[in-house]
């Protein structure tokens, strides 16, 4: 028997293209659980219509809305689906075949919804389809998939109950639900057929939100699970390798730009070096949607990846330096962020480690 | 970033090694069968 469960906040709008793509599944479901969650608009009318069982609740979060679906549900398999994601036909079934090969928990790749354009919505239609046949298929080689996508992914009932339910203590629940199931022993799987089109940011303001959401999850998450990380090989490559690409960046281009200011001649391998990058990802990108779509989506990719890692750098300072926390849930319906305040002992541990380089410095510099 | 993408040293160590577990063959299979 197999369950869907859709959590899901004043989504009345886009609900309707969800719950027909789970509909018209060719491996057809046994129930649907709608948790309308603090909902103002026609949600739960519009999931009732669909014959969907829908529970209204106040939880103001995915994962807490998602534990009280998950008292409902009575299927073996669950399958977990955001409310603003249109699965593909033979998502479901694809899914079923992965776990009966003996995934414990799968995930769909996601792409953005065709009919969105522009820059922003671009470049992730880029990301994701490089992510498909490249990273994300090396982390699934690795046995550590970094995270089961949020908006589509299936794990047995017994496996996320025997967990305590979905985690939510941290900003992104998907990447917590993935890394506590392999601190229970579990494995996951990438499901690269089965795709997902989602509601992708489509401006500047929102896309640097849902980036600052992710950036700030990524490192709460590896606060809490780094024994996952230390105890595995395969785990320490995955997370390392992003973690060394994105503190080595700053150093490597003021790498560059000394070597050029010594050598100006030297520039004369950026552009070569760029066009390699752009021939290898968009190849790879375009195994997934057009020429067109690949070549035109590049240059966004590109240039967004500056922003992208600009955001983690930041990020990155002032979750694990700072120890300032993202605490607010932001979505496409932009509710306000909240950032921790400094703990006192974080703030005299600082002020104690600048006092000392300084002293240190003035030392050097006096002899 | 956020399981998605990086670009780098690590990103290469990690195709190297994935692509040495995994098996180059699979891949190019894959990405020989493109879904439009």
């Amino acid at each position: 028997m197999i369950s869907v469960l859709i959590p899901a906040h004043n989504e009345a709008g886009v609900l309707r293209e969800c719950l027909d793509a789970i509909l018209a599944q060719t491996l057809p479901v046994d129930e649907i659980i709608v948790v309308a969650d603090s909902c103002t608009d026609d949600t739960a009318a519009v999931a009732e219509s669909y014959g969907a069982v829908v529970v209204e609740t106040e939880q103001g979060g995915k994962a807490a809305s998602q534990d009280v679906g998950l008292r409902y549900v009575t299927g073996e398999i669950l399958v977990c689906v955001d409310a603003d994601t249109v699965i593909d036909v033979d998502v479901v079934e694809r899914f079923v075949d992965e776990l009966d090969a003996g995934a414990d928990a799968t995930c769909a790749n996601m792409l953005p919804m065709p009919h969105q354009n522009g820059f922003w919505v671009a470049n992730r239609r880029f990301a994701y389809s490089l992510g498909r046949y490249w990273w994300r298929w090396c982390q699934a080689q690795m046995g550590k998939l970094m995270v089961l996508s949020g908006c589509a992914y299936a794990l047995r009932t017994e496996t996320v109950r025997s967990i305590g339910g979905f985690p939510g203590e941290l900003i992104t629940c998907d990447m917590d639900l993935t890394w506590s199931l392999y601190e229970a022993g579990y494995t996951t799987t990438f499901c690269h057929q089965a795709l997902a089109y989602t509601y992708d940011p489509e401006t500047f303001a929102v896309y640097t939100k849902q980036m600052r959401r992710w950036a700030s999850g990524f490192f709460q998450n590896f606060q809490t699970h780094y024994g996952q990380v230390l105890k595995s090989p395969s785990a320490l490559l995955v997370v390392g390798s992003m973690l060394f690409d994105l503190l080595m960046m700053p150093v490597t281009y003021v790498g560059v730009f000394l070597w050029a200011r010594h050598d100006p001649s030297s520039l004369r391998w950026l552009a070569p070096s760029i066009a390699i990058h752009a021939a290898i990802t968009i190849f790879i990108a375009s195994r997934t949607i057009t020429w067109k779509q690949a070549i035109v989506g590049f240059p966004c990719y590109w240039l967004a990846n500056w922003w992208n890692k600009a955001i983690y750098l930041w990020t990155f300072i002032r979750e694990w330096i700072l120890g300032r926390h993202y605490v607010s849930w932001t979505g496409r319906q932009g509710r306000a962020t909240e950032i921790s305040p400094m703990s006192r002992r974080r703030r005299v541990a600082l002020l104690a480690g600048a006092a000392i380089i300084a002293i240190a410095a003035a030392i050097v510099r006096g002899t | 970033m956020y399981g998605h993408s990086h670009t780098g040293i690590g990103a290469l160590m990690l195709t190297l090694i994935a692509g040495a577990k995994g098996g180059i063959g699979y891949l190019v299979r894959a990405i020989a069968s493109p879904h439009w």
